[in-house]
């Protein structure tokens, strides 16, 4: 008789590989930007914190990925949670720049001094603690997916509905960020962000490190995920993918499964916006464009979604592509970030990570693709 | 043995007359039917009358289920079956009647009774009642065994699948269960491999992880080959008496093959009761059937 495999290893030979070529290239990275100047092999520090930059936006992926490729919902909206996550980092590095501001007030952010406020609003207090910061970090996108979930998955709005749903959530929250009297900066955001941990984020050493983190996080983040999949509750979601009302009358709150997924990834998402912050020095609600949640989207697509590491070498494809085009053409990125899209959907429908496995194991997943 | 499904026929009879006599008294009655003569009922449906659009898809229905028996129900296309176990699993609602289940046969007591049609889908397969569909819906992109798994009958906490692991017990359950749905060799295959008739038994194998006591078969073999109903007739018997089964179905040879009672519906109500032969000689239910070849 066979041997029953219910559940996957967790360390499969594909998490090993990812963790280890994530933290190899990351290493490497780190050690060419410390090369000496004039030598041929030193990587500039820019690069290495436009690479810190593509990091995050690889988290955010994943997060994705984990409610797109298991759960099967599309969400257009997922920026949101990864603009709140940089929000909160963005106001509690709007705090420590204290007295250093241009209008030098201890208390007040300089946008406040220049609306003519003189009280700090009660949601900026004890944010110059950092530990009160990375707990809402993580508290606040939760709170906003716990809401939103509570309202939308109870009562079973799904399929396209919910994704319309999501592009209008962080479309309001776009707009509503925008305000100035909301206290969080208006259209101009939240920028001049001189230190972090009392240490000066303009420093290369600080740049470097921050990308370091950046992929620690990468790989802790994917390992959070991977032990998720892999569980019962990671079959669960694949299951209400492919037959939502069939696991409800196999006695499983469907709506219970999505929120968690949904809150985890929100999570996710808002740890990897606190981490773009600090490198790219501004938060503004631009952040919250739809399009850079569909730009998310066609990433996890691009690499294949329902596998983890797609999303990320996505993430990375697609963010050095729009690097190159608004370098040399601007205009046209949006219009090859769609052509993308449809390419994908037409003639790629497991991504780039599906090519992958193919090759690597010539064939053996060919029934996969095909129902997939 | 005939004496025996008499004696239910009988006992059903009796059940049904006693129903309708009581049947103004009850018509929006809250409280848990009074047990009536027969100790061991599972399954009181009354009057359950459902319209869709002003068609009244069910009208008055009205029937009891012993523990343990078997009961088929038959009819022509638009007679309510699907939908008497869409109501009874949560899945449409109802205008009036009422359905109560009985998740222990063992246990007497009235108030641990359960009105299905306060129940939604969730607690209604929490409390002992299987469904499989109509159309095999298995999760493909799984393995039999994963979808076996996911069955399974244990806490459905959703925190608790993330550190869920299987016992050695529950791995001999599975086990068991491949063996019976003739799905062994095929266990970490993917359900999307499967054939038709395959899924329609992993289907069933997922309900009898669940430990249901009572299981609702919506056309079993429904697109099966002549080899795979024979299989599925042997597999039904093996059921037998350790489940409650209702069985929606028009394959007229299965069900004599499998059924000792049979119930015809029509236009949402019951046409007529009893075993196959006075059912198939039954002048209402041929005019009913007419040019369907029963």
């Amino acid at each position: 008789m066979n041997e029953l495999t219910v559940q996957e290893k967790f360390l499969s030979g594909e998490t090993k590989s990812f963790i280890l070529v994530t933290a190899l290239l990351g290493a490497v990275v780190v050690m060419l930007s410390l090369m000496p100047e004039g030598s041929f092999i030193h990587l500039p520090v820019y690069v290495v914190n436009l690479l810190g930059k593509y990091v995050t936006y690889a988290i955010l992926a994943l997060s994705v990925d984990l409610v797109w490729g298991y759960l099967g919902i599309l969400t257009l909206g997922h920026c949101v949670f990864f603009a709140l996550g940089g929000y909160v980092m963005g106001m509690y590095l709007t705090r420590s720049i204290g007295a250093q501001g241009v209008y030098g007030d201890p208390l007040l952010p300089d946008f406040m001094v220049f609306l003519n406020w003189h009280e700090l609003p009660w949601y900026w207090q004890g944010l110059q603690y950092f530990p009160l910061a990375a707990l809402l970090i993580i508290c606040v996108p939760a709170l906003l997916a716990y809401v939103f979930g509570r309202l939308a998955f109870f009562s079973r709005v799904s399929g396209v509905y919910l994704s319309i749903i999501t592009q209008a959530l962080t479309y309001a929250m776009m707009l509503a960020f925008f305000l100035n009297e909301l206290g969080f900066g208006g259209n101009n955001g939240l920028t001049d962000f001189k230190t972090l941990l009392g240490f000066s984020l303009q420093t290369d050493g600080m740049r470097i490190l921050l990308f370091a983190l950046s992929v620690v996080t990468l790989c802790l983040c994917y390992l959070l995920c991977r032990s998720v999949v892999v569980s019962k509750l990671g079959r669960l979601c694949i299951a209400v993918r492919d037959a939502e009302n069939r696991v409800r009358f196999i006695g499983y709150r469907v709506e219970n499964i999505k929120l968690l997924i949904f809150v985890l990834s929100a999570v996710i998402a808002g740890i990897a916006g606190a981490l773009y912050v600090p490198q790219v020095g501004i938060i503004n609600p631009s952040e919250f464009s739809p399009v850079n949640s569909i730009e998310i989207i066609v990433c996890v697509a691009l690499g294949g979604r329902g596998r983890l590491y797609g999303a990320v070498i996505g993430a990375f494809l697609v963010h050095i592509a729009k690097t190159m085009f608004t370098n040399l053409m601007p205009e046209f990125w949006l219009f090859a970030l769609g052509a993308l899209f449809v390419l994908v959907t037409l003639f790629l429908k497991d991504g780039v990570a599906g090519l992958l496995c193919v090759h690597l194991k010539t064939g053996s997943t060919e029934t996969l693709t095909d129902k997939a | 043995m005939i004496s025996l499904e008499k004696q239910v026929a009988q006992a059903s009879l009796k059940l049904k007359n006693l129903a309708q006599k009581s049947h103004l008294a009850h018509k929006h009655r809250q409280q848990p039917p009074a047990r009536l003569k027969k100790q061991d009922i599972v399954l009181y449906v009354e009057n359950l009358t459902v319209s869709f659009d002003g068609f009244k898809a069910l009208n008055d229905l009205t029937f009891y289920l012993n523990s343990g028996e078997l009961r088929c129900f038959i009819g022509p296309n638009g007679a309510g079956k699907s939908t008497m176990m869409d109501v009874l699993t949560g899945k449409t609602k109802v205008d009036s009647g009422s359905a109560w289940f009985v998740p222990d046969p063992g246990d007497p007591n009235p108030s641990h009774m359960l009105n299905l049609l306060e129940m939604d889908e969730v607690s209604i397969a929490n409390a002992g009642i299987g469904r499989k569909f109509q159309k095999p819906s298995v999760f493909e992109t799984l393995s039999v065994a994963q979808n076996l798994e996911l069955a399974l009958s244990m806490n459905r906490s959703v925190f608790k699948t993330y550190r869920s692991r299987l016992n050695g017990e529950q791995q001999d359950f599975m086990m068991a269960t491949l063996e019976k749905i003739r799905l062994s060799s095929l266990a970490n295959a993917l359900a999307a491999s499967l054939s038709h008739g395959q899924k329609q038994w992993l289907e069933i194998g997922m309900l009898l992880m669940q430990k249901p006591s009572l299981i609702m078969l919506d056309e079993p073999v429904a697109g099966m080959t002549p080899e795979e109903i024979e299989m599925t007739i042997a597999l039904l018997h093996e059921l037998k008496g350790q489940h409650t089964i209702m069985v929606v179905e028009h394959d007229m040879d299965f069900i004599r093959a499998i059924a000792n009672q049979v119930v015809v519906l029509n236009q949402g109500t019951v046409l007529a009761e009893g075993n196959m032969d006075s059912i198939q000689s039954d002048p209402r239910v041929i005019k009913a059937y007419l040019g369907e070849g029963l």
